[in-house]
């Protein structure tokens, strides 16, 4: 009998361990429920990368962020006495960090069908994650991985972010028409194209609000949506960002775009938004 | 061995696969919804910009201009 129970027991015990290590605690996108809907808006940002510890080390000093949370499950990043973002170890530990932008969408469970039905492929879910929402982790049509969610405490609002937080998300694609095509019709984005110095330049907006960016991307490139950190000097923070042991891709006057320690790339950028009340 | 102990030795044997399984690297299911991927499971791209480039010839970051 005494060899049933250490059985039992144990497998108790296993199926808690397991049951816990599946679904780690991810926070809300709003610190305060907020009852706001904004669908195409990228309302939140994890970090999905291979060194927890070696990221920290990197982005701290890089934006004066500070971090709690358990390296092994889910790191909350925080800009002053604000959750800005999250670090979430990569597991299986196969190849590949990212920034995953998590879009706003009205019905997680619609859009996830119709990544699948545009030939994109949903990776997790749709899922309910206590305090995040209902989720979908997915690989649109183009190959760009992006989490779909329906906020359960309600989208953030529009607001300037200060320098040191998350700014722009931009597609990097090398057929923008397919794509954009797909996003159009996902969340009802507007396409806006901009000329400036002779090249062009492609604003995804819904409801008249700027969301995001799509770039034709050169055949090495993969398809990807591409987060940009809002930072006062760009140039300075490329410079500090190659000596903590970043890699440059791209540098212009007013952006950069880096690799970061452990794989993952990411944009920073000047913005004055002079030419608006806010930026979204 | 008794009976009773070549049934314990059988569930300790399946808790033990179960355990290989459960801390294993090996592809995670959607299937499972959360998976062992956690809600990022499954595959990221990986150097995704494995060159540098521009020289002026890309025109990145969001457009300050009147919207």
């Amino acid at each position: 009998m005494t060899c049933w129970r250490a059985a039992g027991t144990a497998f108790a015990l296993l199926t808690l361990a397991c049951a816990t290590s599946r679904i780690p605690e991810i926070p809300a996108v709003s610190a305060q429920p907020t009852g706001e809907v904004h669908p195409g808006k990228f309302v939140w940002m994890d970090l999905v990368t291979t060194d927890v510890g070696r990221a920290q080390a990197f982005y701290g000093p890089l934006f004066g962020w500070t971090f709690a949370g358990d390296p092994a499950d889910y790191v909350k990043v925080l800009h002053g006495d604000a959750v800005v973002a999250g670090m979430v170890p990569r597991r299986p530990a196969v190849e590949g960090s990212a920034w995953i932008g998590n879009l706003s969408v009205v019905d997680v469970d619609a859009a996830a069908a119709e990544v699948e039905r545009r030939g994109g492929e949903v990776e997790t879910g749709p899922v309910d994650a206590p305090h995040r929402g209902r989720l979908a982790f997915v690989r649109d049509p183009i190959g760009a991985s992006l989490l779909l969610v329906r906020a359960s405490g309600g989208d953030p609002p529009d607001a300037l972010p200060p320098h040191g937080r998350f700014l722009w998300r931009e597609l990097w694609t090398q057929d923008p028409q397919k794509a954009i095509g797909f996003y159009v019709d996902l969340v009802g984005y507007q396409q806006d194209m901009i000329r400036l110095d002779d090249q062009r330049y492609r604003v995804l907006k819904r409801d008249g609000v700027p969301r995001g960016g799509v770039v034709q991307a050169p055949p090495e490139v993969k398809p990807q949506w591409l987060a940009y950190v809002r930072v006062k000097d760009p140039s300075e923070t490329a410079q500090r960002a190659q000596a903590l042991g970043a890699r440059l891709v791209l540098q212009d006057e007013d952006a950069a775009i880096l690799i970061d320690p452990t794989g993952a790339p990411f944009g920073v950028q000047r913005w004055d938004g002079q030419d608006e009340e806010t930026t979204r | 061995m008794t009976r009773r102990s070549t049934l314990a030795f059988v569930v300790v044997a399946a808790w033990l696969a179960a355990a290989l399984g459960c801390a294993s690297d090996e592809p995670p299911s959607k299937t499972a919804g959360v998976n062992r991927g956690g809600y990022y499971g499954g595959t990221i791209h990986s150097n995704s910009f494995p060159g540098t480039f521009g020289g002026g010839g890309y025109r990145v970051g969001r457009p300050a201009y009147r919207y």
